[in-house]
């Protein structure tokens, strides 16, 4: 796993352009990120929500924003979607500055965390309301297929409010589906959703990837967004705690697999360096060392006398990850 | 500034002509003006009225149904931005293709096309009602006409152009509570409240009162131009009751307030977290 201060400046590649009018030139708008937030910090009298935040989401990731409640997840999508100012530093989508995001004009859709209905008025009703706020953003997919995409096809005369809580939530993400938006942010898209019903969101949501749509995806659920994502941020208490692809976030770095034949000689060389320890019987264990290399603490376990029969890079999970991470609070944010 | 107006006043305006409520307000207002005027204008004869009647009717169908239609638009606009904002309709906009302003100036110009159908409403049930009851010749008391046609259909004409400017800044007002408010009861009880107040105590602010928009809406307590239109076509008072610069200073008052209510509402709801 990769460390980076909270706070830290985004790479210099992330720079952008502007036009005369203050927006992204075309060309720059193409090449900047599709999310980005820098230094986003959001102050209550009472609380810090969000201290320093850092990210980028590139065009083709599938982004998970993760966290447990209260760690600022919706509040950071908040400030990105200019629906809330924060207290300092800035974000963009699209390469548009979040306080002008209605230049946006209809590229984005976006899925709260509650699903948003007209109540009182049918499925059909709402996702035509939807479409129309859409604008000059036209084409792409219609209502028919966003409705049979989320499994709500021939509810179209129902009403909003005696659909379950499922089904508002598959309503809230089909009037996201219309037209061709080229970001989709989800915040807690699972929430209130059967089995079943997650397992078909993550088959959606993996098929548009599969189309090329971007998503950014808020969830606490993190045995579903293991298999699902690409790249990830994890904000722990309002900060930055990691960021970056899966493949980094949960490689090796650190953790390795071993097996002695005297478990004892191993509990004692984990205490004594400060390791943390996950026996999956008295022989096997798993040694996580922060930043360490494979071949580093191979050498420190001899040296302290364990007997090591087998030693192997240990892939990390994402919930093992995120306990990890919880854990080492207050400690410095990690990337 | 006001980007998205377009596409959410259409959005809104779909939404709105297909909310159950919005028909019921029309019927309602329609039905209340006709029964009104009605009545009125069946009174008339017993006090002595040979011709003419229809036009009392009509006036006073009028002032019942606009008293309705503020009390309407006062709460569909207090209701409209907060309980929006309350649900998280808000966001479907601001999320898609509109910037604040364009929300707040495309919910002004709803509520002018909502004033607009309402008034339409209204008149055509008065105008039905009187229709019924009596006749729209001149304006005969036992034998002697006391006004022509024209004359009492221009004194109409007169009223209504001071009057929908006051319902106009009405329903501005109305949103302006609802930007201030972060719960769509909350706002409807705090607009309400405040004209009631308003109403109640107006007779307390002297010369100031002309200059304050709600004077010159109808409410419970009118005070509004229809006091004119019921006089001139009950009584066959003179035209010289008609105050013009009275009307000039309402007119003013009240397309002010609308604008500057507007741009208030724009202020807060910019500098909400919605």
């Amino acid at each position: 796993m990769t460390t980076a201060p909270a706070s830290s400046p985004l790479p210099s590649g992330s720079a952008k352009t502007e036009d005369a009018a203050g927006g992204p030139s075309g060309a720059a708008a193409q090449g900047a990120p599709v999310l980005e937030v820098q230094d986003l910090v959001k102050r209550y009298p009472e609380h810090t929500a969000l201290d320093g935040v850092s990210f980028q989401v590139e065009r083709g990731q599938l982004f998970g924003l993760l966290g447990p409640n209260g760690s600022g997840k919706t509040t950071t999508l908040s400030c990105a979607l200019g629906l809330m100012r924060p207290t300092s530093g800035s974000s963009s989508v699209l390469g548009i500055p979040s306080r002008q995001f209605h230049r946006t004009q209809g590229r984005v859709a976006v899925v709260f965390d509650a699903p948003v209905l007209l109540r009182g008025h049918t499925l059909a009703a709402n996702l035509a309301y939807v479409a129309r706020l859409r604008g000059a953003a036209s084409g792409g997919r219609g209502p028919e297929e966003a409705l049979r995409l989320v499994g709500l096809e021939g509810l179209e005369r129902r009403r909003a409010s005696r659909l379950s809580l499922g089904q508002s939530r598959r309503l809230s993400i089909a009037c996201a589906l219309l037209g061709e938006p080229e970001l989709l942010v989800l915040d807690e898209p699972l929430s209130g959703l059967d089995p079943v019903g997650v397992r078909e969101m993550l088959a959606l949501f993996a098929r548009l990837r599969d189309e090329g749509i971007t998503l950014v995806l808020s969830s606490h659920r993190l045995y579903e967004m293991e298999r699902l994502l690409s790249h990830a941020a994890i904000l722990i208490r309002g900060r930055l705690a990691a960021w970056g692809s899966l493949e980094e976030l949960l490689g090796a770095h650190g953790r390795v697999r071993v097996e002695t034949p005297n478990g004892a000689s191993l509990r004692s060389a984990a205490a004594a360096n400060g390791w943390r320890l996950e026996a999956e019987d008295e022989q096997r264990w798993t040694v996580a060392a922060d930043g360490m290399e494979p071949a580093e603490l191979n050498r420190r376990l001899v040296e302290a006398g364990v007997p090591v029969a087998r030693l192997e890079p240990a892939r990390q999970t994402l919930p093992g990850l995120f306990d990890a991470l919880v854990q080492e609070q207050p400690r410095e944010a990690t990337r | 500034m006001m980007a998205g107006l377009l596409v959410v006043l259409r959005a809104e305006l779909a939404r709105l002509l297909a909310t159950r409520a919005f028909h019921g307000a029309l019927l309602v207002t329609a039905a209340a003006a006709a029964g009104r005027a009605w009545l009125a204008a069946t009174a008339l004869p017993d006090n002595g009225v040979d011709s003419g009647a229809a036009w009392h009717g009509l006036a006073v169908g009028l002032q019942s149904g606009l008293v309705l239609t503020g009390f309407i638009l006062v709460f569909a606009a207090a209701r409209g931005l907060a309980g929006d904002a309350q649900t998280w309709v808000l966001r479907l906009a601001l999320t898609r293709s509109a910037s604040r302003g364009g929300v707040v100036a495309a919910r002004l110009a709803l509520g002018l096309l909502q004033l607009l159908a309402l008034a339409l409403s209204c008149g055509l049930g008065a105008l039905a009602g009187a229709s019924l009851a009596g006749d729209f010749g001149p304006l005969v008391l036992e034998g002697y006409e006391l006004c022509d046609a024209a004359l009492a259909r221009e004194g109409l004409e007169r009223v209504l152009l001071a009057v929908l400017p006051a319902l106009a800044a009405l329903y501005a007002f109305g949103l302006y509570v609802s930007a201030l408010c972060s719960g769509a009861v909350q706002a409807v009880a705090l607009a309400f409240g405040l004209l009631l107040s308003f109403d109640l105590f107006k007779g307390l602010l002297g010369g100031a009162t002309p200059w304050l928009f709600p004077t010159h809406a109808p409410t419970l307590i009118d005070t509004s131009a229809f006091g004119y239109a019921v006089e001139l076509t009950g009584l066959g008072s003179s035209t010289a009751m008609w105050d013009e610069a009275a009307w000039r200073v309402g007119l003013a008052s009240c397309l002010a307030s609308f604008l500057l209510l507007g741009l208030a509402s724009r202020f807060i709801l910019g500098r909400r977290t919605l």
